[in-house]
């Protein structure tokens, strides 16, 4: 069986202004994978950036994956979070990315939105803190429909991330250059 | 030759340079993390630069090499460079200026990496009035701690400045334990011959 390993960090995020902010990460995969060794899932520190610097986290991702089949492929599920000074937190943005699926280094960037929701609860929101968050997480990163949800969007959250490959060669996977 | 029982990783590099707004003075300290199935065969995995000075605008040169060589079984654990930035303030104290991390290329070839810093918060606003009265800032107790993930959620940081990193890997016998790592062409690969 083919193995997938993907090594990086979630390097930092910018565009949500000068806010305390961190991010919930995990990786959704299908029933063909594995994981292995690494974490599955974490939770970055909050970092507030200085005057014109970006948000910094530097948080390492060590993952391993078993491969049974291609269908599935790993994403990762993000979720930027604000905290502010009496340690509130409150949903900033949502965003996926799919793993990348040739070998290689990489600079990826995810672009969030969150739900906008009704006149009312924007009010509320911009009273008292609270925006609007999913009820169900899996449509962030899933194929369901979307068409009742309207969203304004979030920053953008950067990352690094290595791509090695076991034994995809030997099973006659095709994955092509990493190259642009 | 046997030589598909692990694989080589060398590599080579320096800790070229520091940017942070305002400071102008800097030293580094870094180390060298790894996984349980890596071994270290050259290199020097802790390190401390010179106090590079320069112009409050300017970026403060190291120009530190880096040398390391490991063989594993395993890519997970992949070699993780932490650095620890500290510097002089007006009075002539230790104080941190940022902490790095980034694992090192996995991808053969040369790389330029730029290690965006970030330093703890103090808990209270009386400590970090005291802090900033007596030079002692928030730090991290253990100096590996920028490179883990465990209980990274409890720590508020601020972040501010970024240490250039350039980088080389080079891999031996990666392909014939069945590794890409995007260098080669992926069709040529077809487990040991």
């Amino acid at each position: 069986m083919a193995e997938l390993h993907v090594i990086g960090e979630l390097t930092g995020a910018s565009g949500f202004r000068r806010q305390s902010i961190f991010c919930k990460w995990y990786f959704a995969a299908g029933q063909a994978w594995e994981l292995l060794e690494g974490q599955e899932g974490g939770q970055t520190q909050t970092d507030q950036p200085a005057k014109g610097s970006q948000s910094v986290w530097g948080h390492p991702i060590d993952a391993h994956f078993l491969c049974k089949g291609l269908t599935g492929w790993p994403k990762l599920h993000l979720e930027v979070w604000k905290q502010d000074k009496q340690g509130r937190c409150d949903i900033c943005g949502y965003g996926f990315v799919h793993i990348p699926t040739a070998p290689g280094s990489y600079e990826l960037e995810c672009a969030t939105w969150r739900p906008e929701g009704s006149r009312k609860e924007q009010w509320a929101a911009w009273c008292c803190g609270g925006n609007p968050q999913l009820v169900m997480e899996e449509v962030v990163h899933g194929p369901e429909d979307r068409y009742r949800l309207q969203t304004v969007p979030g920053g953008t959250v950067q990352l690094r991330l290595g791509i090695i490959m076991k034994d995809f060669g030997l099973h006659h996977v095709q994955t092509g250059s990493s190259l642009p | 030759m046997d030589s598909a029982d692990c694989f080589t990783v060398y590599f080579t590099g320096q800790l070229s340079s520091v940017k942070i707004p305002g400071c102008k003075n800097a030293y580094c300290r870094y180390q060298v993390l790894h996984g349980e199935d890596w071994e270290r065969l050259q290199g020097a995995e802790h390190g401390l630069t010179q106090l590079a000075r320069g112009g409050r605008k300017q970026e403060l040169v190291w120009n530190f090499p880096l040398e390391l060589a490991y063989r594993s079984t395993n890519a997970h654990g992949w070699p993780q460079l932490i650095v620890s930035v500290y510097g002089f303030d007006g009075w002539g104290r230790d104080v941190i200026r940022g902490y790095g991390s980034a694992y090192l290329p996995t991808f053969s070839g040369r790389h330029k990496v730029k290690m965006h810093l970030f330093r703890p918060q103090s808990a209270t606003t009386a400590q970090a009035f005291t802090g900033w009265l007596w030079g002692m800032q928030a730090e991290y107790a253990d100096g590996a701690y920028p490179g883990c993930t465990e209980g990274r959620e409890l720590t508020r940081t601020i972040s501010a400045g970024q240490v250039n990193v350039e980088m080389t890997t080079m891999t031996k016998d990666m392909e014939l334990y069945g590794y890409s790592d995007g260098a080669q062409p992926v069709s040529t690969r077809n487990g040991p011959a």
